[in-house]
C-alpha cells in the first residue's frame, strides 16, 4: 500500500450529500411537448436573497441565564463569563489552544444538533489584539492576522472537533472582527471535511500550537452564539 | 470572502507530510541503516556515456560555457530584460552572505526551505561567471563549504533523497561547475567526493527505491514533478564531477541516461502538465535544467523533443486575463498576484529552440504583468537569475496578439479559448480529459506491473472535474476553476453530479487512479470544429465516469463564438431516473428572471457575467453556499445548482459576458432540439442531435439567418491519442 493509500483507507468516511433515497422517490420531471418551447426552473433554494438567517436555536446569549453551559479550555485559552454577562477567552502563548462550550438541554437546544440540520452558526463576538513575533533580530513585530488558523469549531460527545471554520469566513471584508459583529459562517465550511457532524454536544475554538517565537496576545468576547437557517 | 481553513484534519496533515517528506531529521540508527543500503562501489557500466570532446575537462559546462558567457554578458549590455535580471542577480549575490542567512541548515532538513532558499542560490553562479567578483567567489565557496561539512543533505524520513535533496543537489552541483578552476585543488576534490557521495545515495536510496522510508510517489510515474526535482539534482552532480580525477561515475553517468531517456520518452510531446499550470510551472524548470545539462555535456538530444518546444503554451492559454495568476484546473489555487521566479523562467526554453518571436512576446508580456504584479510598495521585484539561462534576446519579439486565440491540448484534453490577449480579454476554459492525461496513460498500460495491471501512476493532483468549463474576464475568475483542494470533489466543479454523487476519482486529498481501467476510456473529447472568426465548438464525454454507472451519456458541447456568446450544450442519459445536477461555481451569483432561466454571476468589483439556462424538463434552481478549500488558503464561494430529476435531460446555457443583451429559446421535436440565440444584431440556430455512441461527436449545425455559421460533425473527432513523439 502506498503512502497515499494509506491516507486514503485512514480517511472518515463520507456521507453522500444528496439523499438518494429521496430523489428516487421523486417523480420524473415532466418533458416538453414535441415542438414546445421549454421554460426556466423553479427556485428552490437562494442563499443570496438578502433575506437574513432566522435563528433558531440560542446557545448561549450575553445577559441571559448561563447556567446550563459548561466552559473548558487549554491555559493558553483561559474561558470564563464576564461581569457584564458575556463570554471571553484570553488567549496567550503559542500552545495549542482548546475551547469548548458545552450546554445541557434547554428549550429549543436539544442535548445535541446535527450541524446539516442548519445553514448558518451566528457569532456576535470581537477579537482584540495581535500575534506578536520576534524576528531574527530580535525585533517583535505586532500582527493582527486575518485568517487565522484557528476559529469556530463543532465538537463531538468526545471533545473532538468534528469541523472547524473561520472567523473571518463569513465577514465581507475577510477579515476577523475587530469590532463587535454579527457574523453568519455557513455550517457547509464546518462540514465539507466530511467528519461526523450529526451530532454535535459542544461548541468552541481550536487553534494549532504555533512557533516558539511566535506569542499570541488575543481577547476573544462573545455576545452570541446562534444556530441558524 | 476569502478565508484560511483550519487545518483539515488528519488526512491533509498526513498527506502533506508524506508528500514533503518529515521535518524531524532521522535518529542515527535509521541514518545507518540507509547509508548500508549504498553499496560501496558501482557495477562496471555496460556503455558508459561519455562527455564531448568539447566539454571533457572544463568548466563552466552545466548551464554555460565560457564562451557562452563572453556572448551573455554582450546581450546584457544591450537588452533590457536581461540587463535588469543581471542587476538585480549582481546586486543580489554581493550582498550575499550565508553566515547571515536565516538558518542555512534548514535547507536539510526539509522540502520547503530548500525549494524555497536554495533555488535562488544559483544565481551566484551566473554573477561569478560574468564579474569573476571575489565576494562572489567568496559565496561560493563559503556555501560548498557547508555543504562538505554536512554530513546529510536531506536528514529526513525520505533519507537523502527527497525533493530537498534534489534542489539541494542541483544547487552544489551548478555552484561547483561554475567555480571548480578557481578552487584550491585539494578543497575542489574534497568537494566532488562530496557531491559523487551524495548523487549515489539519491540514486541508491531513491531511485533504486532502496531507501528504508518506502514512500514511492514520485518514482512510479515519468511524468511527476518530484522525480525532475530529483533529476535535476542528480544530473547536475553527476555531469559536474563525472571526470574529476580519482572519482568512479561511469555506472552513475549510464544510470542518468537510462533515466533521462524514460523521462523524455514519455514527456508529452506538447510538453504540457495534467496537474495544471501551476504545477507545470514547479516542475518543468527541473526538467528543463536536467536536459540542457545532459545535452551540453553528454550530447544528448532531449532538447529536440517537442515536448520542450511546446510546453510554454499552457502558461500562456491557462493564464487569466488581467490578473497575475491563472484559470487553471488541478492544484492550482488561481491566485491574483503571482510571482514569476526563477521557475517560470524556464518556459522561455521553448521560444529559444522554435524561434518564435510571436511566443517570446507572449512569454515577454506575460513576465512583466507578474513583475509589475509582484512589485509591493515596500519591496520592488528583482528579476530572477534563471532568465539569465533560458531567455534568449536573439530570438526576439514578435507581436503576442498574433497568437491564435484558441488552443486545443490534446494529451489532457483540454482547451483554452479568449477574445483576445488584451487584459480585459474574455477567457473561456474547457477541460474533458482522462486523469493524468494521455502521454501518461499510455505510459501506464504499455509498462504493466508486475500482476499484468497497468502501472501505477501519480495523479495526486488531477481534480475529478471531467466536463468542468470556467470563465474568466477583465482580471476576475467569474466562473471559477477551483482552488488547490485537498478534498477533491466534483461537486466543487462546474460540471454535473449524479444522485448527488461525483466522478470515480471523486474525494481524496490526492486523487488516486482508477483501478483496473482504462481512464482513456472514462473522459475524452469527442469533437473539436474550429471555424471563422476564431469561433470553435469543443465537445467531451464523461457519461461512464460517474460512480454506480449512474450515467450511459454525458456530454457536452461547448460553442466558442467570441465576441458574442458562449453557449453550453449538455446532453444527459441515466441508466433509469437520476437526481442530476448541473453546477456552476461562482462567487457570488443572483438568479433574475427563473422563469426564463435568466442569472447573473458576480464578483466583489463589480463584473458580472448574465446567462440563460434552459432544459427540456422540468427543473429547479438553487443557489447554494459552497466551500472551496485550497491548500493555501480557501473561499467561501456560492454555486448556482440546476437540478431534475430524470433518466434523460438536455441542458442548453448561454452565457452573455459580452453583453449582447441575448435571449435564447429551446425547442424539442423528437431526438432534435432547436435552440435560437437572440440580439440585437443576429438570430443564430442550433439545431442538435445527440451523439450515436460515446464515441462520436454529437451533430450541431449553426446557422445566423440562413447563412451557415458553424457546425459540429460527425466527422469532427477528436484524436483520441495526441501525436506520438520521436
Amino acid at each position: 500500500m502506498n503512502p497515499l493509500e494509506m491516507i486514503a483507507a485512514l480517511r472518515p468516511g463520507r456521507r453522500s450529500r444528496f439523499p438518494f433515497a429521496a430523489g428516487l422517490l421523486l417523480a420524473a420531471a415532466a418533458c416538453l411537448s414535441p415542438g414546445a418551447t421549454a421554460a426556466g426552473f423553479t427556485v428552490v433554494k437562494n442563499v443570496n436573497s438578502g433575506q437574513s438567517p432566522v435563528e433558531k436555536v440560542v446557545i448561549f446569549e450575553k445577559g441571559k441565564p448561563t447556567d446550563h453551559l459548561t466552559l473548558e479550555s487549554t491555559a493558553s485559552g483561559k474561558t470564563e463569563f464576564t461581569a457584564d454577562g458575556a463570554l471571553e477567552s484570553r488567549i496567550t502563548g503559542h500552545d495549542d489552544v482548546k475551547i469548548m462550550i458545552r450546554w445541557k438541554p434547554r428549550g429549543e437546544l436539544k442535548a445535541s444538533f446535527d450541524a446539516a440540520a442548519y445553514t448558518y452558526l451566528v457569532m456576535t463576538c470581537r477579537l482584540e489584539g495581535a500575534v506578536k513575533e520576534t524576528q531574527p533580530n530580535g525585533k517583535i513585530v505586532e500582527k493582527r492576522p486575518d485568517n487565522l488558523w484557528m476559529g469556530p469549531s463543532l465538537f463531538n460527545a468526545k471533545g473532538e472537533a468534528v469541523g472547524s471554520a473561520n472567523f473571518a469566513d463569513a465577514t465581507e471584508d475577510g477579515k476577523t472582527p475587530a469590532q463587535t459583529t454579527t457574523i453568519r459562517i455557513p455550517m457547509v465550511a464546518f462540514t465539507f471535511w466530511g467528519l461526523d457532524s450529526h451530532d454535535v454536544q459542544a461548541i468552541g475554538f481550536t487553534w494549532s500550537k504555533t512557533r516558539s517565537n511566535s506569542a499570541r496576545d488575543f481577547r476573544l468576547v462573545i455576545d452570541k452564539i446562534a444556530l441558524a437557517d | 470572502m476569502k478565508m484560511t481553513t483550519f487545518c483539515s484534519g488528519i488526512a491533509s496533515v498526513l498527506v502533506l507530510s508524506a508528500v514533503s517528506g518529515f521535518a524531524e531529521p532521522v535518529t542515527p540508527a535509521v541514518a545507518k541503516q540507509n547509508l548500508a543500503l549504498v553499496p560501496a562501489t558501482d557495477p562496471a557500466p555496460a556503455t558508459a556515456p561519455q562527455l564531448l570532446p568539447a566539454v571533457r575537462g572544463k568548466h563552466p559546462r552545466l548551464l554555460f560555457t565560457k564562451a557562452e558567457i563572453e556572448e551573455l554578458r554582450k546581450q546584457i549590455s544591450t537588452d533590457p530584460i536581461l540587463k535588469k535580471a543581471y542587476d538585480d542577480n549582481a546586486a543580489w549575490a554581493k550582498k550575499f552572505n550565508l553566515a547571515k542567512a536565516w538558518q542555512p541548515t534548514a535547507i536539510f532538513r526539509d522540502d520547503t526551505p530548500a525549494i524555497v532558499m536554495v533555488k535562488s542560490w544559483p544565481g551566484l553562479a551566473y554573477a561569478y561567471a560574468l564579474d569573476r567578483d571575489p565576494a562572489v567567489k567568496q559565496a561560493i565557496v563559503d556555501i560548498l563549504a557547508m555543504m562538505v561539512k554536512e554530513p546529510y543533505w536531506a536528514d529526513t524520513a525520505e533519507f537523502e533523497s527527497n525533493m530537498g535533496a534534489g534542489e539541494n543537489m542541483l544547487m552544489t552541483g551548478i555552484l561547483f561547475d561554475a567555480v571548480c578552476e578557481d578552487l584550491d585543488p585539494a578543497f575542489r576534490a574534497q568537494v566532488a567526493v562530496s557531491i559523487l557521495t551524495h548523487a549515489r545515495r539519491m540514486y541508491y536510496l531513491g531511485h533504486k527505491q532502496l531507501g528504508t522510508m518506502k514512500i514511492k510517489y514520485w518514482q512510479q510515474d515519468p511524468q511527476n514533478n518530484h522525480r525532475w526535482h530529483r533529476d535535476a539534482g542528480l544530473a547536475a552532480c553527476v555531469l559536474a564531477v563525472a571526470d574529476e580525477p580519482g572519482l568512479e561515475t561511469g555506472f552513475l553517468l549510464e544510470q542518468l541516461r537510462q533515466e533521462m531517456d524514460f523521462i523524455v520518452k514519455w514527456f508529452p510531446p506538447e510538453g504540457d502538465c495534467h496537474e495544471g499550470a501551476g504545477y507545470q510551472v514547479f516542475g518543468f524548470f527541473y526538467l528543463a535544467a536536467a536536459v540542457e545539462m545532459m545535452d551540453r555535456v553528454l550530447g544528448t538530444a532531449y532538447l529536440k523533443h517537442p515536448g520542450f518546444k511546446n510546453a510554454w503554451a499552457q502558461q500562456v492559454y491557462y493564464d487569466a486575463p488581467g490578473r497575475g495568476g491563472n484559470i487553471s484546473f488541478g492544484d492550482d489555487m488561481n491566485g491574483a498576484g503571482g510571482v514569476f521566479d526563477n521557475q517560470e523562467a524556464a518556459f522561455f526554453l521553448g521560444p529559444k529552440l522554435s524561434r518564435d518571436r510571436n511566443v517570446q512576446a507572449a512569454l515577454v508580456r506575460n513576465f512583466l504583468k507578474k513583475a509589475q504584479f509582484a512589485n509591493a510598495p515596500t519591496r520592488a521585484y528583482s528579476y530572477p537569475w534563471a532568465l539569465l539561462a533560458f531567455y534568449d534576446p536573439t530570438v526576439g519579439q514578435g507581436d503576442s496578439k498574433a497568437l491564435p486565440t484558441s488552443r486545443l491540448f490534446p494529451d489532457l484534453g483540454a482547451a483554452s479559448f479568449r477574445d483576445s490577449w488584451d487584459a480585459n480579454a474574455v477567457c473561456l476554459t474547457f477541460k474533458c480529459g482522462p486523469c493524468g492525461g494521455y502521454r501518461l496513460n499510455e505510459y501506464a498500460h504499455a509498462t504493466k506491473d508486475k500482476d499484468g495491471k497497468p502501472h501505477y501512476i501519480n495523479v495526486a493532483h488531477d481534480d475529478p472535474d471531467a466536463n468542468e468549463f470556467a470563465l474568466g474576464m477583465d482580471g476576475e475568475l467569474l466562473f471559477h476553476p477551483g482552488l488547490y483542494s485537498l478534498r477533491k470533489l466534483t461537486e466543487s466543479h462546474s460540471t454535473l453530479t449524479v444522485d448527488g454523487k461525483g466522478q470515480l476519482t471523486d474525494g481524496d486529498a490526492f486523487t488516486q487512479p482508477v483501478p483496473d481501467t482504462d481512464m482513456r476510456t472514462l473522459s475524452y473529447l469527442t469533437g473539436w470544429k474550429a471555424g471563422t472568426d476564431g469561433r470553435v465548438i469543443v465537445e467531451g464525454e464523461a457519461g461512464v465516469l460517474y460512480r454506480d454507472k449512474s450515467l450511459t451519456r454525458f456530454r457536452r458541447t461547448a460553442v466558442w463564438m467570441p465576441g458574442e456568446y458562449v453557449l453550453l450544450l449538455d446532453d444527459i442519459r441515466g441508466n433509469g431516473p437520476r437526481r442530476i445536477t448541473w453546477r456552476g461555481t461562482v462567487e457570488k451569483g443572483q438568479f433574475v428572471k427563473p422563469e426564463e432561466g435568466r442569472c447573473y454571476a458576480y464578483v466583489k468589483s463589480g463584473k458580472r457575467v448574465d446567462f440563460q439556462i434552459l432544459a427540456n424538463r422540468e427543473f429547479t434552481g438553487a443557489l447554494d453556499h459552497l466551500f472551496l478549500d485550497g491548500r493555501f488558503g480557501s473561499k467561501l464561494m456560492q454555486q448556482f445548482q440546476f437540478g431534475v430529476t430524470s433518466e434523460t435531460v438536455k441542458f442548453a446555457c448561454l452565457l452573455d459576458p459580452w453583453k449582447r443583451n441575448l435571449a435564447m429559446t429551446l425547442q424539442e421535436n423528437g431526438d432534435t432540439l432547436t435552440v435560437t440565440v437572440r440580439s440585437d444584431r443576429f438570430t443564430d440556430t442550433w439545431t442538435w442531435r445527440g451523439a450515436k455512441d460515446a464515441a462520436t461527436p454529437s451533430t450541431l449545425t449553426g446557422r445566423r439567418g440562413q447563412a451557415p455559421l458553424l457546425s459540429l460533425t460527425e466527422a469532427d473527432k477528436v484524436a483520441a491519442q495526441p501525436q506520438k513523439t520521436e
